[in-house]
């Protein structure tokens, strides 16, 4: 645990369902100190914040009514108003000054209605501060119960199960793409012996059955996909289905959290839709899932109080998972994770304070820092300002391609898979679909990349290690990334790709770039940022990739380019490639994935390559015609004499061999 | 206010898709309007309470089943929905946020539901609760007036209003 401070307030008084003044109470702790406050809610009030929390969830669950921009500060306001007074601000001033760091915000509320109100967005107009966003991240407990004073045992190799809870094919969430996500967030900062993920479709007996019979075998359990609240019974429930099968049941709060209630997991993250949604006659415990799973003695559920956008969800995730196990605290996981929403496309004001964090201890460590994971964070500069996400759109278009390109890429696997054998006992596996990890074995195995530091830029790697080569999605949203990245470690070893996140600054995009139309990324807008990139990854060469043409000083309609200042750092676009690759009768991820390795051949200074002139279908054709690149595409060879026999370093020729022949 | 040539337009150019998730924006509005409803909203309650009210309104035997192809029966109801300025607007602004989210659907009888909210525009819809049965209640009366929308409704399902 650290040893932050945290301020905590209780709210207790109850409202009265037939309307009326009613006197609340707010008490106060924060460190030694305890203060009380008394406040009368009238009754015009009561209404005023029925109506605005109405309006609330209208606006973000189906756009009605439209709300003001200031709307969300003045709800918040009168409810830090209402609570946060006299004396108990003066304790708030007191903690905010005396502050190291965040302090967290602890909340136990008596009142059921009380309780299934939007805390989250408690809005100080004293600094014009959102307490949640700022320095105070919010989290919430249950008042009247005694919960376990366990946060359970720290072990050594973390083991997560991801439920899913939705098809490969639901329209409203990339469920392939939030797993891949998870698994390359993971493999990015844990050591391969540290955690294993378990991916499986259940239905609603199977995960009952699967949480009563595996006492500590899982820490996390992370679900992804359908659930809402079930008004007629003032209850959430899980959407599930199993594997194989279109039908669907519901699992409700209080059985899932009887189910799991001996299961010793560590973590819940419900990753869907009202998951933190309480009733308004009935306590959170008896009626919300994840305060259901906290009452039935989950140390720690992340659940969401309204419906959750898909993309957004998605930043969020990886965005916790990305602190958390870099040794951070859940609750800097959570404001992480919050601020991560704002970087989705389909974004929207209110976003940031659907996330609720159900804890008995918002300070709880789940991954203890490695020495890896402190040195990844101090290159970087601080795991808040590092570890960004760039996830792929959810935009349907984009989901569709993508699961397009990732069908094509699981039948060309399936085509070619060793066998395996058998069910597993409960659903099925990602693994098992992969084809190349018998059931419900974990999904790890990433070699680590080298300690040592990287090579001068470009300069011949001399040691017979793995030349590292980190991928970074700036704004192509390439959903196929991870499984990509993955095929080609398979298919050898002398090149070990990773995708990495990196916040990438705005701005580089230029239009009416000379006589093109099509916008351009301007790759000495980034010189500054990209250059020292090797280091900050660890990587030998760092990729980034982005959907606009390349341009820099004097060209421009590009499809790749390095950085002046360090060739160990390249652009590639997908511009045009799904085109390309279609008309060449590729996958639109083998395409991106020759492009790049076609520059780290090209800038490998050992062999004095570089791009030439004629069309020869090579690695290395210029393509003054951007479609020549069709050529290469539907060759699908490395055979171009007069480059291939300038490298002289057999294994490099054996990964490019095998990285072309990737069926993906 | 009536149904603006614009959200007409809108809505008719909408795929099946967009319609479905439409209406159930429109179905999750009432029902956290009126959380009693919640319950009654399952296929055999709300083919129950259409049989009943399409035999009230003097049309026996209406096969009142949700259809396996939804796109135009959800574009007539959301047209319908149109016209009651509540709607139109809750439409209106619905349609400005098109994002996926991981929220359950409320029902699977989404066509049912919806002719549901479009009788309750006009007439009184009640939902009782008697000896461990649920039942949904619509007070048809055949005024002229609503014998047009009652026949056009259950012409949806291909029934002859009577002459």
């Amino acid at each position: 645990l650290t040893s932050t401070t945290p301020f905590r307030l209780f709210i207790l008084g109850d409202l009265p369902p037939a309307g009326g003044d009613v006197e609340l109470i707010s008490l106060a702790e924060y460190r030694h100190a305890r203060v009380l406050s008394r406040t009368t809610l009238r009754a015009a009030d009561l209404d005023w914040f029925r109506q605005a929390i109405r309006d609330l969830r209208g606006f973000i669950e189906i756009g009605s009514p439209v709300l003001e921009p200031g709307f969300l500060k003045d709800l918040g306001a009168r409810l830090f108003e209402l609570v946060i007074r006299s004396t108990i601000r003066d304790l708030f001033v007191t903690a905010t000054a005396q502050r190291d760091g965040f302090v967290p915000f602890e909340l136990f509320v008596e009142s059921s209605a009380l309780a299934s109100w939007p805390w989250e967005y408690l809005f100080d107009s004293g600094t014009r501060m959102f307490v949640c966003r700022d320095f105070h991240p919010i989290s919430r407990s249950i008042f009247d119960q005694t919960l376990p004073l366990t946060t359970g045992e720290t072990r050594k190799r973390l083991r997560l199960l991801v439920v899913l809870g939705a098809a490969d094919d639901d329209d409203e969430i990339d469920v392939d793409e939030e797993v891949l996500l998870l698994e390359s967030v993971f493999r990015s900062y844990l050591e391969p012996d540290r955690f294993e993920m378990v991916v499986k479709t259940l239905s609603a007996s199977e995960l009952t059955m699967l949480l009563q019979t595996s006492r500590g075998r899982f820490d996390i359990v992370h679900f992804l996909g359908h659930s809402a609240f079930d008004l007629s019974r003032s209850e959430g429930y899980l959407r599930l289905m199993k594997a194989g099968a279109r039908e669907s049941t519901k699992l409700y709060a209080n059985d899932f959290a009887q189910a799991a209630a001996d299961s010793r997991i560590r973590l819940a993250f419900l990753n869907a839709c009202e998951t933190a949604r309480s009733a308004i006659a009935e306590e959170p415990a008896r009626s919300s899932v994840a305060a259901a799973l906290l009452g039935r003695g989950i140390p720690a559920v992340v659940a969401h109080q309204f419906s959750v956008p898909d993309n957004g969800a998605h930043f969020f995730a990886i965005a916790f998972y990305n602190l958390l196990s870099c040794g951070r605290p859940l609750i800097e996981a959570m404001r992480a994770g919050r601020a991560a929403m704002s970087h989705a496309d389909d974004n929207r004001p209110f976003d940031w304070g659907i996330p609720v964090l159900y804890t008995r201890d918002p300070q709880v460590v789940v991954f203890p820092a490695t020495d890896r994971q402190a040195a990844v964070e101090t290159s970087s500069g601080g795991a808040s300002q590092s570890f960004m996400v760039n996830p792929a759109s959810n935009r349907t278009t984009s989901k569709r391609q993508g699961r397009e390109d990732r069908q094509r890429q699981r039948g060309a696997e399936a085509a070619t898979a060793r066998s395996w054998s058998g069910d597993s006992a409960f659903g099925s596996t990602r693994t098992e679909r992969s084809g190349d990890v018998a059931p419900d074995q974990p999904v790890t195995s990433t070699p680590v990349p080298s300690s040592e530091a990287p090579p001068a830029p470009g300069r011949p790697l001399a040691v017979s290690r793995a030349s590292t080569v980190a991928i970074v999605d700036i704004d192509a949203r390439a959903g196929f990334l991870a499984a990509t990245i993955e095929a080609a470690n398979r298919a050898q070893s002398y090149y070990q790709f990773r995708l990495a996140y990196l916040p990438v600054p705005r701005g580089a995009v230029r239009k009416q770039v000379e006589d093109s139309a099509a916008p351009q990324l301007f790759i000495p807008a980034l010189e500054d940022f990209a250059a020292t990139t090797p280091q900050e990854l660890k990587s030998d060469w760092v990729c980034f990739i982005t959907r606009n043409l390349l341009a820099g000083h004097g060209f421009w309609n590009h499809l790749a380019a390095t950085l002046d200042t360090n060739p160990a750092v390249f652009f590639v676009t997908t511009a045009d490639l799904r085109d390309f690759a279609r008309l060449a009768g590729t996958t639109f991820a083998k395409a991106t994935l020759l492009v790049c390795l076609s520059m780290l051949v090209a800038s490998d200074e050992r062999w004095d390559l570089d791009y030439h002139s004629e069309t020869a279908g090579c690695l290395l054709d210029y393509c003054w015609n951007r479609s020549d690149m069709i050529v290469g595409l539907k060759k699908m060879r490395f055979d171009h004499a007069p480059c291939r026999s300038k490298i002289m370093d057999k294994e490099m020729l054996a990964a490019i061999d095998a990285i072309i022949a990737l069926q993906t | 206010m009536m149904i603006t040539v614009e959200l007409r337009e809108r809505l008719s150019a909408l795929g099946s898709s967009e319609l479905e998730r439409l209406m159930q924006v429109v179905v999750k509005e009432y029902v956290e309007r009126n959380p009693d409803a919640a319950a009654y909203f399952s296929p055999e309650i709300l083919t129950a309470g259409l049989g009943q009210a399409a035999a009230d309104a003097g049309l026996a035997a209406v096969p009142v089943v949700e259809p396996d192809d939804k796109t135009e029966v959800l574009r007539a109801i959301a047209l319908e929905l149109a016209e009651e300025p509540r709607y139109a607007t809750l439409l209106g602004n619905a349609l400005a946020v098109d994002r996926p989210t991981r929220v359950d659907p409320v029902t699977a009888s989404i066509v049912l539901a919806g002719i549901v909210l479009v009788l309750q525009t006009r007439f009184e819809v009640s939902y009782d609760h008697h000896n461990g049965k649920r039942k949904l209640h619509i007070a048809i009366s055949k005024a002229p007036t609503s014998e047009n929308l009652i026949a056009k409704l259950f012409g949806l399902f291909k029934v002859t209003p009577p002459s």
